[in-house]
């Protein structure tokens, strides 16, 4: 579903991607691990293309990122981007319907068929009860919910998301995970997210692809990528992974 | 109450202000006369009552009725410039006037009118538009680079360049007439802002421009939504931002610009219509620009009739918009330390 390739990216100069190689099949919940500052909301930038690296490819079903026209991407591609604040108090219906957009003609302004598409990503995220309540009134985990049914609605077949549990406790976060990770299940919707908590990760995740310093320092299933050497070595620290039902990555320090 | 309601009321509401706007100046004529005037204007149905005062016909048609028009449109345009604006940079404290768009267009006016001071033709009204248009758009793009850092667009840089910008622009706008207009009062005065001046032939230039904007900046509103979520949102569901953002910008400025040779520079009604329509209509673009043409047109004819109606003398409309726009930006900032 998306393959990219020897990508290199600059925002002023230097490289802040320096060749990353990235695949994710189709149907893969694959979480994207690094420390701050690694490039991993850059890579996700030139994925959906509001950045254009400096050279290498992006492939979107195939086809090049440049050869698909804004619209017609986001009908096949979602985002939900890391801090989003509404400068303004819509609706969580109001803004849930903003992921219809994509889908209507250019000179429509409501879509009388999307209704189904955002009834349906109310009840997936649980916020049916909520949709006439201001995107203010909502505590944290119900506003990234709505920022998630909003990608929902939009019925693409690929989920990106930048940090989806940032600022949220554990357990709004599992509700989170579990949220996209059930989608994924049910739907087969490709995910690809940028994700800070390590148990967090490999519990939900399919793959991972760990980040260091612009590049790709491994990339596969879980268990696989996820050791004390590889995780030691991207964040710099000790850590001792303990294999149960659930991983778990203790940090020794 | 739904939406469908207020935009009624807001019908009622033009229909009103616009019929007391006619009754009322240095002759007061009554309602009904005003009403008999209108209709008998109308083809084929229309008859005058015989038992008015001569002139009292010429004073409404030809006098006060551009003048009210030229309210209702400089208020639309400017509410609809500032809603857009405000979605655009998804703040409610944006507004033509803050950024510079005012600014620059009459910075181009000016400049316009020493170029044309001696010529007549139709083509000086339009030329002197075009000018203030192209100023207005300088304006409000050196505002937005000087405000850009990497890819962002700060809001708060954003009304920084455009006060700096205002503030420069304004002063050599002034440099200008003070040095090349042989008698500054009059352009100094049509500055401050007035509609009291108006013909029917401005209005056949600041008519159409108004007319062709509302249903381009309804098919924008749906994009105008989607920046209010931020940049990255509205590119996620499918907006051209670039493109998107540049009609907007055009048309924001567009509107705002094409009332500067008219009507002077009027502050803030764009800054405070959206702000009270949004909080009957909500933030959906899609009711809140139509609706801020609507409760945009009927207030700047009210302040208009004010303006005409507290001293024997026309106080020029700007500085009664300046006054309440200045009490407003307070209560906001009020509101916003409040709210936290
Ligand atoms: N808009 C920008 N302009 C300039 N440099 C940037 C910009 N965004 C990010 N960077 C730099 O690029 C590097 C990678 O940033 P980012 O992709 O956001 O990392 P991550 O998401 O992994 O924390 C950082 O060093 C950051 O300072
Ligand atoms: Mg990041």
């Amino acid at each position: 579903m998306i393959e990219v390739e020897d990508l290199r990216c600059a925002y002023n100069g230097s490289d802040v991607l320096k060749g990353v190689d990235l695949e994710v099949e189709e149907g893969t919940f694959m979480g994207l691990l690094g420390p701050n500052g690694c490039g991993k909301t850059t890579l996700l930038r030139c994925i959906t293309g509001s950045l254009r690296p400096r050279r290498g490819s992006v492939r979107i079903m195939g086809r090049e990122i440049s050869g698909w026209g804004r619209k017609e991407l986001s009908r096949k591609l979602s985002i939900v981007p890391q801090d989003t604040s509404p400068g303004f108090d819509f609706s969580v219906e109001e803004v849930v319907a903003m992921g219809r957009y994509p889908h209507m003609g250019r000179f429509q302004l409501t879509d009388p068929d999307g209704g189904a598409s955002v009834n349906r990503a109310l009840r997936w995220t649980g916020l049916s009860e909520l949709r006439s309540k201001k995107i203010s009134m909502l505590s944290g985990g119900e506003r990234q919910r709505a920022f998630i049914a909003r990608a929902f609605a939009q019925d693409a077949d690929i989920l990106l998301m930048d940090e989806p549990t940032k600022n949220l406790d554990i357990r709004h976060s599992m509700d989170i995970m579990s949220l996209v990770r059930k989608k994924n299940g049910k739907e087969g919707l490709t995910i690809l997210a940028v994700l800070h908590d390590l148990d967090l990760s490999v519990r939900f995740c399919d793959k991972v692809a760990l980040m260091k310093d612009g590049k790709v320092y491994d990339i596969g299933p879980v268990r696989k990528v996820i050791n004390e050497d590889s995780v030691g070595d991207v964040f710099d620290i000790d850590v001792k992974v303990h294999r149960g039902k659930h991983m778990h990555i203790e940090v020794l320090g | 109450m739904n939406r469908r309601g207020i935009i009624l009321i807001g019908v009622l509401l033009l229909a009103t202000s616009s019929l007391l706007a006619l009754s009322v100046g240095t002759a007061r004529i009554p309602l009904d006369s005003i009403a008999g005037i209108l209709i008998s204007r109308v083809p084929f149905i229309g008859s005058l009552p015989e038992s008015q005062p001569s002139g009292w016909e010429t004073i409404v048609m030809d006098i006060r009725l551009p003048v009210v028009i030229m309210a209702m449109l400089a208020g639309a345009a400017l509410s609809a410039s500032g809603a857009s604006l405000q979605g655009l940079f998804k703040n409610p404290l944006v507004d033509p006037f803050i950024i510079g768009i005012s600014a620059g267009g009459a910075f181009g006016w000016v400049l316009a009118l020493i170029v044309t001071i001696d010529s007549t033709g139709w083509w000086v009204q339009w030329f002197r538009a075009s000018l203030s248009f192209a100023g207005a758009i300088t304006a409000v793009t050196a505002a937005y680079l000087i405000a850009r850092t990497g890819s962002r667009v700060p809001v708060t840089n954003l009304l920084l360049a455009g006060v700096a910008i205002s503030a420069s622009l304004t002063a050599a706008t002034q440099f200008g007439i003070y040095l090349l207009v042989e008698d500054p009062r009059p352009v100094m005065i049509s500055l401050l802002g007035t509609c009291s001046n108006s013909r029917w032939g401005e209005i056949l230039v600041v008519a159409p421009v108004v007319l062709i904007s509302l249903p381009a900046l309804i098919f924008l509103s749906r994009d105008l939504n989607a920046f209010s979520m931020g940049e990255e949102e509205a590119r996620g569901v499918g907006v051209n931002v670039e493109r998107s953002k540049f009609l907007i910008l055009a048309v924001a400025s567009l509107l705002a610009a094409v009332t500067v040779p008219f009507c002077g520079m009027i502050g803030f009604v764009g800054l405070m219509v959206p702000h009270m329509v949004r909080r009957f209509m909500g933030p959906d673009h899609r009711w809140l620009i139509p609706g801020s043409f609507l409760f945009g047109s009927s207030f700047l004819i009210l302040c208009d009739m004010f303006s005409r109606s507290i001293m024997d003398r026309i106080v020029p409309l700007g500085m009664v918009t300046g006054f309440l726009g200045g009490l407003f930006f307070l209560y906001l900032i009020a509101a916003g330390r409040r709210s936290g």
